[in-house]
């Protein structure tokens, strides 16, 4: 019986990109996991909600989390060194990616994307004034004056 | 070709709303309390993914809750008690918008969970009130709780096992079967507790250590109470003076707000109050006894530690009335204090026994809010709240 580390899968983006990966791989993707376990992926595996920029970009962090995946629990040298990986390679992307990235991550359910992603967002919007955040976020201020006057004044704690 | 239709597709899909609710709020818990305050005034719809429960909850099942300080200042002048809460960058205390709520104007009961805090009886225009409310230090708004069956003001309330313990506070009227009542989480009630004699006559501290409340009477009797046997048993007896302030717990040990800027510690059923040691600077920052002799004769400012209570990290903050520039001026000042715990042996001739010794260590002082020089000032409450 092969491996799961000789056993090789092949994934295919909703934009005809196909990349061959390991079963390890695979399956850190938990809707992939599921596929292979029902059998069901004798060929290749269309991912229909995600386009071959993004899938190439998952199956690097996959990639990275298998080969460099801590010793154990107590392996805080492995788990700090993951850890540095993770936030410079999150910061090759702009916010339009990292929508995307969030978005694949939990069609394909992988935890640790989806918190790394989230998390960059999270850290986007420190500091920023209510403005900045409507630019991040690409959102309209739909306030009326009167309610813009009362939710200021309930955050003002903050504000002021 | 190809690139121009990724181009199209990953527009449309791009964006905070292009996620689920449930991932918007995954990204929204690690966010801190000021910048959420942020995100809900940039919409509508951002509002109401922070105002969601869910969001709070999400905050606690990942660890990213942050302690906030809040402070309940009676200013005499003013008709009513008025909240704050801790700037944590600015270190100021910041008023919170009151919504329309009664509160009680002064002796009411509280106890802290999860993200809020419970505001138990009190007196409205000098009566005792029945009232009960909740204060989400989260959203910042007040939910009207089920009334206790009596009125109570300056009773004792603890929190053990999802259920509030409230004692006495109800005067003459009160005998074993309604001197007590209980506040069950589950079932969302109040019922009456049957509490027998031996019973704390009027509770003047209390804290639960397990599972069990820790009190003390105006007798300076130290009773027991476990909710299991529904008994107080009496245990020994404080006579120490000034050691009947604002107790809190911390690691075990029992602190509490001594006189002239002391803070005093006592495991708890030893009961022998000894001083938190390595806090000189901290009286020296206090007034010395000239200086308080000439403030009797003059304005009526109380300058010792007005206030002591403990924040999350398990620190002491306390605060006390600085007048740093000049009569004029009169501010809440307000310090966090860590705390060590030494354990170290003391030989007597042959005999060698262990003496231990609280250190405490100022991580940060400084004036947080500004205060009306000629209108005296009463801090109800201070503590930190998750949320």
């Amino acid at each position: 019986m092969a491996s799961s580390s000789t056993n090789k899968f092949v994934l295919k983006s909703n934009d005809d990109v196909s990349f061959e990966v390991t079963e390890a791989v695979a399956r850190e993707f938990q809707v992939i996991a599921h596929i292979i376990d029902d059998d069901c992926a004798k060929k290749a595996i269309p991912l229909s909600n995600v386009t071959g920029e993004i899938l190439s970009k998952m199956i690097e962090y996959g990639k990275k989390h298998i080969e460099e995946a801590p010793v154990d629990e107590e392996d805080e040298e492995g788990k700090k060194k993951l850890q540095i990986w993770d936030e410079e390679f999150m910061k090759q992307f702009n916010m339009e990616i990292v929508f995307q990235l969030i978005l694949a991550s939990n069609y394909l359910n992988n935890k640790g994307l989806l918190d790394l992603t989230c998390c960059t967002v999270a850290d986007h919007i420190k500091d920023m004034t209510p403005d900045e955040v409507r630019t991040l976020f690409n959102v309209k201020n739909d306030y009326t004056t009167e309610e813009e006057e009362e939710i200021r004044k309930e955050n003002s704690w903050a504000f002021e | 070709m190809e690139g121009r239709l990724t181009k199209k597709t990953m527009k449309k899909v791009c964006g905070l709303w292009s996620l689920p609710d449930d991932v918007i709020l995954n990204c929204l818990a690690p966010v801190s309390r000021l910048d959420l305050a942020a995100v809900a005034m940039t919409s509508k719809e951002l509002r109401f993914h922070v105002a969601q429960r869910g969001l709070c909850d999400l905050r606690f099942q990942i660890g990213c809750v942050e302690a906030c300080l809040y402070v309940c200042l009676h200013i005499v002048t003013e008709p009513t008690p008025r909240w704050f809460i801790l700037h944590p960058v600015q270190r100021r205390l910041k008023p919170i918008c009151p919504h329309l709520y009664q509160y009680p104007d002064s002796s009411f009961s509280f106890v802290k969970m999860h993200y809020g805090i419970f505001i138990i009886g009190g007196l409205v225009n000098g009566k005792p009130i029945c009232d009960v409310s909740f204060f989400d230090c989260f959203e910042h708004k007040w939910h009207c709780i089920r009334p206790m069956k009596m009125a109570r003001a300056s009773a004792s309330a603890s929190l053990i096992d999802m259920k509030i313990y409230v004692f006495g506070g109800c005067g003459d009227e009160a005998d074993s079967s309604n001197w007590a009542e209980v506040f069950d989480f589950n079932t969302g009630t109040w019922e009456f507790l049957f509490v027998p004699l031996p019973r704390p006559k009027k509770i003047q501290q209390s804290v639960v250590i397990n599972n069990e409340v820790y009190a003390i009477d105006e007798d300076s009797q130290i009773l027991s109470f476990s909710p299991s046997k529904a008994t107080f048993m009496s245990g020994k007896t404080d006579f120490k003076a000034g050691s009947r302030d604002d107790w809190c717990l911390i690691g075990g040990i029992l602190f509490c707000r001594g006189t002239r800027g002391r803070i005093l510690w006592c495991l708890p059923h030893e009961l022998d109050w000894k001083q938190v040691m390595g806090l000189e600077e901290l009286q020296h920052c206090l007034p010395s006894e000239k200086e308080l002799e000439e403030v009797e004769h003059g304005t009526k400012v109380d300058y010792d530690i007005s206030k002591l209570s403990r924040n999350s990290a398990g620190n002491i903050v306390i605060f006390s009335y600085a007048q740093r520039q000049g009569p004029e001026s009169l501010e809440l000042w307000s310090a966090e204090i860590s705390l060590e715990h030494t354990e170290f042996e003391i030989s007597e001739g042959l005999e060698v026994s262990k003496g231990v010794e609280v250190r405490g260590k100022i991580e940060w002082s400084g004036a947080v809010y500004k205060l009306d020089p000629f209108a005296s000032v009463k801090i109800l409450f201070a503590g930190s709240v998750d949320g």
